[in-house]
């Protein structure tokens, strides 16, 4: 009797596994990344930033966001009108206000994160800002060299991609004629990257592998959601994983692509789902380019910590086109956005009391 | 007792089966549909359709959310406390 209750109950605990291990994999894709990997590297730590040491640039000044370029700060100002301001770096004088939000025809009615949406290009002796707004579906061209010149804003539409099905995440350039737009499809459940070559819908292989990743209807589609940087003046792209502890990098004119994480294992898709939403981690909050690679702004928090404004430092990690790893800029306090002067070697940092400062730093490049 | 054991497998393995079959099922409707069912949500939405969206919501560069009082899509995440919430198109 013993021996048949026995056989009974091992064989409904079998069997119940069972259907739970149908109902666990439910995704058929664990990993937003490429098959060539590399994992479990610890970043040299190359400067540390302590706050107070660096120079105060601006402390009253309306910035969002800002980039370098090698004469300028642009920076992204949040205003209505005069949404873009153009900054002297030796001087700190601003030197031409423009761009304003709107739905006129060069108008932005979101605004224009220099993150998301702008990438700076050189062409003809000019710099210019590309700027994708995606409520309609429009690429412009904001050429700086000319605006600052004339004293007049000069811009102009280079195509039309249409307004995205439900929305879009980022829309950057990568070199003269492509525009890769990252938008929500499938029910919101997948984030597709649509490639434009001079404004016609054109294929890349190799973002398929990346395309292909849905997940369950009705979770948060944002664990898809990434940060993009495309290399200046060549074809190499990064896309930072913001939910997810690993980095994309690829290239837009051959099949070259790899995937690196600092962390001894890369976190699956079903690992991040069935954490709890106040638990998941927030790791990267922005990505910046440069000829001879990539940086990140990194934090190991949790979303309840980002969202409640805790007190967390972050870092600065610094890599090459290839995937390896520079090095990496510790600070013992919180800043929001950075970018990276490589030939005079500092690193401009936005605080959280929306300072902009600058401090040295010591880039073996 | 051999008649209980037997009931008991048999009702075991029918329930196994039947979740099995299930998820399978819900596999085979999500690959076979998705593509159409996208086009036919946006058929629909001149006819009330309602979406799921979010009333508390924070900043953060990357991501999207759909912010219930005017039912568009936004740069930014809900709250990780915000419960879900209906907006019509």
């Amino acid at each position: 009797m013993k021996n048949h209750i026995t056989s009974c109950v091992c064989i409904l605990i079998s069997l119940f596994s069972v259907a739970a291990c149908t109902e666990k994999h439910m995704l058929e894709y664990e990993y937003l990344a490429f098959d060539n990997r590399e994992v479990g590297f610890a970043p040299q730590v190359i400067s540390t930033l302590k706050e107070g040491e660096g120079d105060i640039l601006f402390s009253n000044k309306s910035i969002q966001d800002f980039l370098l370029t090698d004469s300028l700060i642009l920076i992204e100002t949040g205003n209505g009108d005069g949404m873009l301001e153009l900054v002297s770096r030796k001087s700190l004088e601003t030197l031409y206000t423009c761009l304003a939000s709107g739905n006129g025809e060069f108008e932005f009615p979101r605004g224009i994160n220099l993150d998301l949406y702008t990438t700076l290009r050189s062409s003809d002796d000019s710099l210019f800002l590309d700027i994708y707004e995606g409520i309609k579906g429009n690429l412009f061209a904001l050429n700086i060299t000319e605006s600052l010149q004339n004293k007049h804003t000069c811009i102009s539409k280079r195509f039309h991609t249409g307004a995205p099905a439900y929305t879009s995440f980022w829309g950057k350039t990568v070199g003269d004629s492509l525009l890769i737009v990252k938008e929500l499809t499938d029910m919101e459940t997948r984030q597709t990257r649509n490639v434009y070559k001079n404004g016609e819908m054109s294929d890349h292989n190799l973002l398929e592998a990346l395309n292909r990743v849905t997940l369950p209807a009705g979770e948060d589609f944002n664990l898809l959601s990434s940060l993009f940087a495309s290399q200046p003046g060549g074809s190499r792209c990064v896309e930072v994983l913001i939910g997810l502890n690993y980095i994309n990098i690829y290239s837009m004119s051959d099949e070259w692509c790899k995937t690196v994480c600092e962390e001894e294992e890369m976190a699956s898709l079903s690992e991040v789902l069935s954490t709890s939403r106040a638990n998941r981690r927030y790791l990267y909050a922005a990505v910046k380019s440069y000829p001879f690679g990539f940086a990140v702004l990194k934090h190991d928090i949790t979303e309840k910590e980002y969202q409640q404004n805790s007190d967390y430092t972050v870092s600065v990690v610094i890599y090459n086109w290839n995937g390896d790893c520079l090095g990496e800029i510790q600070s013992d306090f919180k800043f929001t956005a950075f970018d990276i002067d490589p030939q005079q070697e500092y690193v401009y940092v936005l605080d959280a009391e929306g300072r902009l400062q600058r401090y040295p730093i010591d880039l073996k490049i | 007792m051999k008649k209980f054991f037997f009931c008991a497998l048999a009702g075991a393995i029918g329930f196994a089966g039947a979740k099995t079959y299930e998820h399978s099922q819900k596999n085979i409707s999500s690959d076979l549909l998705l593509q159409n069912v996208e086009a036919l949500s946006q058929a629909t939405d001149e006819t009330g359709e309602k979406f799921t969206c979010y009333n508390s919501i924070t900043s953060k560069d990357g991501c999207q959310v759909r912010y219930c009082p005017t039912c568009t899509y936004i740069d930014g995440t809900d709250r990780w406390y915000s419960p879900k919430d209906e907006c019509p198109k």
